[in-house]
């Protein structure tokens, strides 16, 4: 027989998988052929040395759960929540400086002060000055005014710059009017 | 008295606990682990005590779920997988003679292949039959047997190296 053949039957011997009859062929045959016999025993020893190391290990460690806190550690753990962090607090940061960049376009920056001389306002005295002589006192234009019916005039959108944004807004403030 | 399923299972799990549980031990190398994979193995088999057919034994059926149950475990901790280096949890005072050659095995059979591995597990930590385990495992028996015995060669190898001092 092969030394293949021998192990095997010598590892099922061990394991109890073998009956009797086959066990006592095997033990004659190694009884003939001595010179074969180390195989069968080496197989035998080690199916006998894992059996043992297996149940040590695992009766081992009911007895003692606690691990050597030192030496445990992460092998690899995918650090998720860091990229996500960074990734939201640059879309917050591009958020804002979009909107903050909307505002303040150089096309549509706020007007600068332009220094214009006034002309002089004629002297007035008494009632004059208080009413008004020329008939754009507070009766002809204020209250006139206030009884007339509100017109309400849409803000035009600025040609120039409309883009999808500008045009959403003015579609809200319409139907905010609707 | 005729036994209801629940007491069936309690009956059968008092004789299988200790057998689960080293097997689930083999696996994660963590002993709260091997015995939180028990218990959800445990209420896995409770579960679905009622829908064993009869076909093959009990404990391959049982092991079966004991596997699925690993599987699982694996697959959720895959993102978090934690190496704990070995010997981390032997004790920490060396209490027999011999225990580096337990160490050698238990290394030496841990990083076998999976399915030399898995054979010498079910054979040597559940100790489950050769029919069991290709029942289980759903391969023939000669497969089994050769697995197993390719695996124990290459421990045997090791045993020798280590005596032979190379």
């Amino acid at each position: 027989m092969e030394r293949e053949t021998i192990e095997r039957l010598a590892m099922d011997r061990t394991l109890g998988e073998l009956d009797a009859d086959t066990t006592a062929l095997l033990d004659a045959y190694l009884a003939e052929h001595p010179e074969m016999r180390p195989w069968a025993e080496g197989m035998s020893r080690t199916c006998e040395r894992t059996r043992e190391a297996i149940a040590r290990k695992t009766q081992t460690s009911s007895t003692d759960t606690q691990p050597h806190k030192a030496r445990v550690y992460r092998l690899r753990r995918i650090p998720w929540g860091a990229p996500a962090r960074w990734a939201a607090v640059i879309l917050i940061s591009l958020g804002i400086g979009a909107g903050v960049g909307r505002q303040f376009r150089p096309g549509v920056s706020a007007p600068r002060p332009v220094l214009v001389q006034a002309q002089p306002t004629p002297a007035r005295a008494g009632w004059e000055r208080i009413a008004g002589a020329s008939g754009d006192g507070f009766w002809e234009t204020k209250a006139v005014a206030m009884l007339q019916p509100k017109v309400y005039e849409l803000p035009r959108p600025r040609a120039a710059h409309a883009g999808f944004w500008d045009r959403y807004r003015q579609s809200r403030k319409e139907r905010s009017y609707e | 008295m005729a036994q209801g399923p629940r007491e069936e299972f309690a009956a059968f799990w008092e004789q299988t606990r200790d057998r689960v549980r080293a097997y689930m031990f083999c696996a994660c190398s963590n002993a709260s682990d091997a015995d939180d994979l028990a218990q959800e193995c445990s209420l896995r088999a409770l579960r679905n005590w009622n829908r064993f057919e009869g076909k093959g034994s009990r404990q391959a059926w049982l092991f079966a779920i004991a596997r699925n149950t690993q599987v699982d475990w694996f697959r959720k901790r895959k993102r978090d997988a934690r190496l704990v280096e070995p010997g981390a949890y032997a004790p920490r005072a060396m209490p027999q003679a011999g225990f580096d050659d337990v160490e050698m095995v238990w290394k030496t059979v841990g990083g076998l292949g999976p399915e030399y591995r898995e054979v010498i597990h079910l054979r040597f930590a559940a100790d489950l039959s050769y029919v069991e385990i290709a029942e289980m495992l759903g391969v023939p028996i000669g497969t089994v047997r050769s697995r197993l015995h390719r695996g124990l060669k290459t421990v045997r190898k090791k045993i020798e190296e280590r005596e032979n001092g190379t």
